[in-house]
């Protein structure tokens, strides 16, 4: 499988607070890869890494194929940058904006650029910095779209905006990507939105990759168990791997397991040792991605008490 | 792309350039217009006209230096300020070399500083041949439009590399010099009381000779900035 | 007739655009050689991977509903009535099959349920007899 983007053994450290260390990481050509994780999970360094706007301290990073950061400036004409906060010069015009952009982009296409600019309802005469968040948010995706990027590296780009831009923004990417085979990379916290169009998931947590699966796989794999005579059940030896165990108490009948690489076979291997198996509950992938830090969390804890 | 730099610097620059352009015109005309006067004045001793003009020139001639350190000093401050706006992020995202964008910004400014002194130059060249002057004194507009740019030049070159660094070092900088010029040479005083060698230092003197005498990097400040000369 | 795709449930997504055709043609509502949403289209119209569209539509094509006519888009195929029927047969039984699995949650038995199912039927004869839309 052709990688668009690699990470291997990334590092890279600010200070005492903060670190990311050996960050592997694969984002496979053609996929749709959402990265998930909390507010200063390092989302956004590890897109500056990639952007080769911080450099790291160690690992490789390739991205399209070129290393980074020796072959920027020159990847970068392929690729589509949207970042967390907005970053145009906020006295141009929508017009000189383009211009502006388009100079420095071999690739860029003026026809499709005026068509997205019908699409996303932007005039060319309005001024960047009398723009609402949303509009401001529509052009720089016009921006990134219009220089026609085999990689769209998006960070958090519709957070924020309302659900009718959000709709309008995301239809347009994923009608460039039906036409193109271009790759995206796209970090939110909007796990609900991610879910309906990625097929790649990588949740990172604490500088760290927790896991990077198919999202089928992900929400697949992911159950809440409700059981009956689990109580004194052990869970270790088991083929999936436990992520939250709730007792059984008064309200609750049932003691509940949350799992992960749960498969229908291991109803039985629990059966089999006298347990109930009372339902099998699927979670979505915000469910999913919540109980899974949780438990990578706890487990962090327990290794740093010992 | 350079056209597209050069656009964005002057729609950064060019409120503040305004007065600048202003003063570049007017300047040297004013320094023109005076010689109206002195001649007017004393036009039976011609010899102390000529006296009167060239005081004249020496006295306009202090404006001219200082001009030329505003004036390269806003269009090396104007480079950045855009870019500072958002952290430097548009730019970092662009694929292009850093050298190469701020080489391109530098040859962008360079072109203000030409403009500039351009404006100079005509409101220099008017001036001297508006200007009543009497025998044995000429007006050298062409010399000093010259010394203009390289010094308005200088001032911009050195503006540009302290304001493309972070807002952080920029300021230490700039405060760093502000506390020198004010409060340096009082606390060298005030350190002489307790060893005299500290007090014998003159900041004056040094930062004098260190700059500006034996072609040190602001002796373009200084020279002849006179408009009309023998 | 795409209404309501639920990326959170656990039925993949291609698999519940592709269910959406099948009953579409199972029930009369779309007939032979009418031409389904391009990919593209579908794509951004339901803000899905355009991946999965393609995936739905090849299932489709290779369950016999549509058939890919190169350059022109998906049409849909001309099912033999006997096809047609299969499905719907397929869809009642999955109705029946998770409407019992609820029932069991809540406590009722098969019967309770067979009851219930024919006293609504005979209610709505006589008030229903447009084809649902």
């Amino acid at each position: 499988m052709i990688h668009a983007i690699e990470f291997d053994d990334v590092t890279w450290r600010a200070g005492n607070d903060f670190s990311i260390e050996k960050l592997t990481l694969r984002v496979p050509q053609g996929s749709i890869y959402g990265f998930l994780g909390p507010n200063g999970a390092g989302k956004s360094t590890t897109i500056r890494l990639m952007m080769g706007m911080m450099k790291p301290e160690g690992g490789d990073i390739r991205m399209l194929g070129e290393s980074v950061p020796r072959a920027l400036p020159r990847v970068l004409q392929r690729v589509g940058y949207v970042p967390e906060r907005p970053h145009l010069f906020s006295r141009l015009t929508v017009k000189e904006a383009i211009d502006v952009h388009a100079s420095f982009h071999h690739r860029w296409d003026a026809l499709w650029a005026t068509e997205l600019l019908e699409r996303l309802d932007l005039r060319p005469d309005q001024q960047i910095r009398r723009m609402s968040k949303g509009q401001t948010g529509k052009l720089m995706m016009l921006l990134a779209l219009a220089v026609r990027p085999h990689l769209l590296i998006l960070d958090e780009p519709t957070d924020g905006l309302d659900p009718v831009i959000r709709r309008d923004v995301m239809t347009t990417v994923l009608d460039y990507v039906a036409e193109t085979d271009a790759t995206i990379f796209i970090s939110s916290h909007l796990v609900h939105e991610l879910e309906r169009f990625c097929d790649w998931v990588g949740v990172i947590d604490r500088g760290a990759l927790i896991t990077e699966v198919p999202v089928q796989e992900f929400k697949r794999g992911i159950k809440r168990l409700r059981l009956l005579n689990a109580r004194g059940i052990p869970a270790n030896g088991t083929p999936f791997s436990l992520l939250d165990r709730i007792p059984a108490n008064g309200i609750r009948s049932c003691e509940e397991w949350v799992v992960h690489g749960w498969e229908g076979p291991h109803r039985a291997l629990l059966e089999e040792a006298g347990v109930t198996v009372q339902e099998v509950v699927d979670l979505d992938l915000e469910e999913g991605f919540v109980e899974l830090l949780k438990s990578v969390r706890i487990q962090n804890s327990r290794e740093d008490d010992r | 792309m350079s056209m597209q730099m050069l656009k964005l610097h002057w729609r950064a620059a060019r409120w503040p350039m305004l007065p600048v352009l202003v003063a570049a015109f007017g300047l040297p005309l004013m320094a023109g217009w005076s010689t109206w006067e002195a001649s007017g004045a004393a036009d039976s001793l011609e010899a102390t006209s000529a006296w009167s003009v060239i005081d004249g020139a020496a006295i306009w001639g202090l404006g001219f230096p200082v001009l030329a350190a505003i004036a390269g000093a806003v269009i090396g401050l104007c480079a950045w300020t855009w870019d500072h706006r958002h952290d430097h992020i548009y730019a970092l995202s662009l694929p292009i070399a850093r050298w190469k964008y701020v080489a391109i910004k530098f040859g962008g400014g360079t072109i203000l500083v030409a403009a500039t002194t351009g404006v100079f130059a005509l409101g220099a060249g008017l001036s001297s041949l508006l200007a009543d002057l009497p025998v044995g004194i000429r007006g050298y507009p062409g010399n000093l439009s010259i010394h203009f740019f390289v010094a308005t030049q200088t001032a911009f070159a050195l503006l540009f590399a302290l304001a493309s660094g972070t807002m952080r070092t920029a300021t230490i900088f700039i405060g760093a010099v502000f506390a020198l010029v004010i409060a340096g040479q009082p606390t060298l005083d005030l350190l002489g009381g307790f060893w005299a060698p500290i007090g014998a230092i003159d900041l004056g003197q040094l930062a004098h000779s260190l700059l500006i005498e034996n072609d040190g990097p602001l002796s373009i400040f200084s020279g002849n900035w006179m408009l009309f000369d023998v | 007739m795409f209404d309501g795709i639920d990326p959170r449930s656990p039925t993949p997504l291609y698999e519940q655009i592709a269910s959406r055709v099948r009953v579409a043609v199972a029930s009369g509502q779309v007939s032979a050689g009418e031409a389904l949403p391009s990919v593209r289209s579908l794509a951004g119209e339901l803000r899905v991977n355009p991946a999965t569209v393609v995936q739905a539509y090849r299932e489709l094509a290779a369950d016999g509903f549509v058939e890919k006519r190169h350059g022109q888009g998906t049409f849909i195929r001309d099912l033999p009535v006997m096809k047609r029927e299969e499905e719907r047969r397929r869809r009642a039984i999955e109705i029946a099959r998770s409407a019992l699995a609820e029932g069991a949650r809540l406590g009722l038995s098969g019967e309770e349920l067979l009851d219930a199912v024919a006293n609504e039927v005979r209610a709505h004869e006589g008030a229903s007899t447009e084809v649902p839309s």
